[in-house]
């Protein structure tokens, strides 16, 4: 239950807007960065961002002052990219998200060099879900419940997932460094 | 979680990089990295992708010149609807200030109810309503296309016409009022007068018998009912089809009505068919009283010879 003094809803119109100018409007910025690295194309990403913030505005009346504006908004944005996804799925392949397979990741590619241009390079070669928890928990650094929350996934699954994500980077990166994988030798606290 | 092998530890290293284990996952993982230098190795490679990845896409953001100038554009449309949207609703507001189902409460929220309440109650009615007449019509058009033996459709109604399909409440079919001599008249025949044989008209109808038109009569002799069905050539060419083997005058048990009947011709072109429970007797009174009632020249034809 909301206290009355962070209850958007019993502000007047001019007020709301005032502080969603002040409170949603500056994030706009980081917005359009993930949602350019989420997205196909740049034009895409745009869109992307002033929808989530027309909807932002919507349910404005609903935020919470004193909470998370840069999650809440985060989270209006990641459901709209999977969306979008998802209607665009039909024509697009994809990789499963329950059954990621490595192989398909590393087969057929040439060795990276482990700099700038190679780590650029093996981001892209992630599967969509992978890149999207590296750019949410690692670059943005929103916790694993935050991340779990806007990914509607539960948070086991964000912390393998980030695993997964930074054992293929590693692979691509450093495909010598294999050596320990099989290691199985019992530590003792 | 004393116990734990490489693998296991491998798992926990991401969560372990962002400080999301909890204290007591994080001591072991702690001491198990200082033991083992595999373990160890494997959370430095971790570190160090980690670290390449996150300076690369902020060195990539800062390099994104046109990251502001979007940002600004975006901002600038959203506010732009955003002020259309408050203005449009303004609007309605001051267009509709009159109508009472506005209602603004102290903190200056202003609620929209346009539509009246009852429209959802009105609406279940209107369907409701539409629906019993469908089905109404429904069931007038079933008994009155399907009423082909009035048996078990009308048997309450129409006690009279187990040999016919009596449409009765159709327009097109008799009813109640019909003008019996009307229907008399687009026959040509007159009306038996049965009454010397103790045998009273009671009423008459337009009717099908085996899908052939018949003027069905009906008369009563005390609780015992009799029908006259008088049909022209059509009905003739139709019953003829039915009753090859039938000889006018004599009794027959129908055996879909279990009525006794008599057909009976007083001219080669049209047909009597006597029903009800007779005797024979009865069936011959009948028929002379046709004759005398009946057009003239009577005669038996070979019509079902």
């Amino acid at each position: 239950m909301a206290n009355d003094n962070n209850n958007l809803a019993l502000l007047s119109t001019e007020d709301q807007l005032e502080n969603f100018e002040n409170l949603a409007l500056i994030h706009t910025q980081i917005l359009l960065r993930t949602a350019t690295r989420m997205c196909t194309n740049s034009s895409e990403a745009d869109d992307i961002v002033q929808e989530t913030l027309l909807r932002a505005w919507k349910y404005w009346h609903t935020f919470e002052l004193g909470s998370n504006c840069r999650a809440w908004l985060f989270r209006i944005m990641i459901n709209l990219i999977h969306r979008r996804r998802e209607s665009l799925s039909n024509t697009a392949e994809h990789i499963s998200v329950d059954e990621p397979n490595m192989a398909n990741v590393l087969k057929f590619e040439p060795k990276l060099e482990m700099d700038e241009h190679g780590a650029l390079v093996a981001l892209n070669r992630l599967p969509t879900e992978y890149r999207d928890i590296i750019f949410l928990v690692l670059i943005e650094e929103f916790s694993y419940k935050e991340a779990a929350i806007m990914l509607n996934v539960p948070m086991g699954t964000v912390m393998s997932r980030l695993h997964r994500a930074r054992q293929m980077m590693k692979k691509l990166l450093c495909p010598d460094n294999e050596d320990n994988e099989d290691n199985e030798n019992i530590a003792t606290a | 979680m004393n116990l734990l092998n490489c693998h296991q530890i491998n798992e926990l290293l991401s969560a372990y990089l962002e400080n999301e284990l909890d204290t007591t996952t994080t001591l072991t993982v702690a001491n198990h990295l200082e033991k083992c230098l595999s373990c160890e190795k494997e959370l430095k490679a971790l570190t160090n992708v980690s670290n390449l990845v996150k300076t690369v896409i902020r060195e990539a953001d800062k390099t994104d010149l046109s990251l502001v100038a979007r940002s600004n554009k975006i901002n600038s449309l959203v506010k732009d609807e955003i002020t259309s949207k408050i203005k449009a609703t303004e609007n309605l507001v001051l267009a509709s200030s009159n109508d009472n189902s506005i209602k603004t409460s102290q903190n200056n929220i202003v609620k929209l109810n346009l539509r009246p309440k009852w429209s959802a109650l009105s609406k279940k009615i209107f369907l409701s309503l539409a629906a019993s007449v469908a089905i109404i019509c429904l069931s007038l058009f079933t008994i009155t296309y399907y009423a082909t033996s009035t048996g078990p459709l009308l048997s309450g109604v129409a006690r009279n016409h187990q040999f016919c399909s009596a449409i009765e409440i159709s327009n097109i079919g008799w009813h109640k009022g019909y003008p019996k001599e009307r229907l008399l008249q687009a026959n040509n025949i007159n009306l038996p007068k049965l009454d010397t044989l103790g045998v009273h008209f009671s009423d008459l109808h337009p009717c099908k018998v085996y899908k052939a038109p018949f003027l069905h009569m009906m008369y009563s002799k005390g609780d015992k009912q009799i029908s006259l069905y008088y049909g022209s050539q059509e009905a003739v060419n139709k019953f003829q089809e039915k009753f090859k083997t039938i000889t006018p005058n004599e009794l027959y048990l129908h055996q879909e009505s279990n009525l006794q009947i008599a057909a009976i011709s007083t001219q080669k072109n049209n047909l009597w068919i006597v029903a009800g429970d007779l005797t024979k007797e009865e069936i011959n009174a009948i028929t002379s009283e046709l004759a005398i009632n009946s057009l003239s020249n009577t005669e038996e034809s070979k019509l079902f010879h």
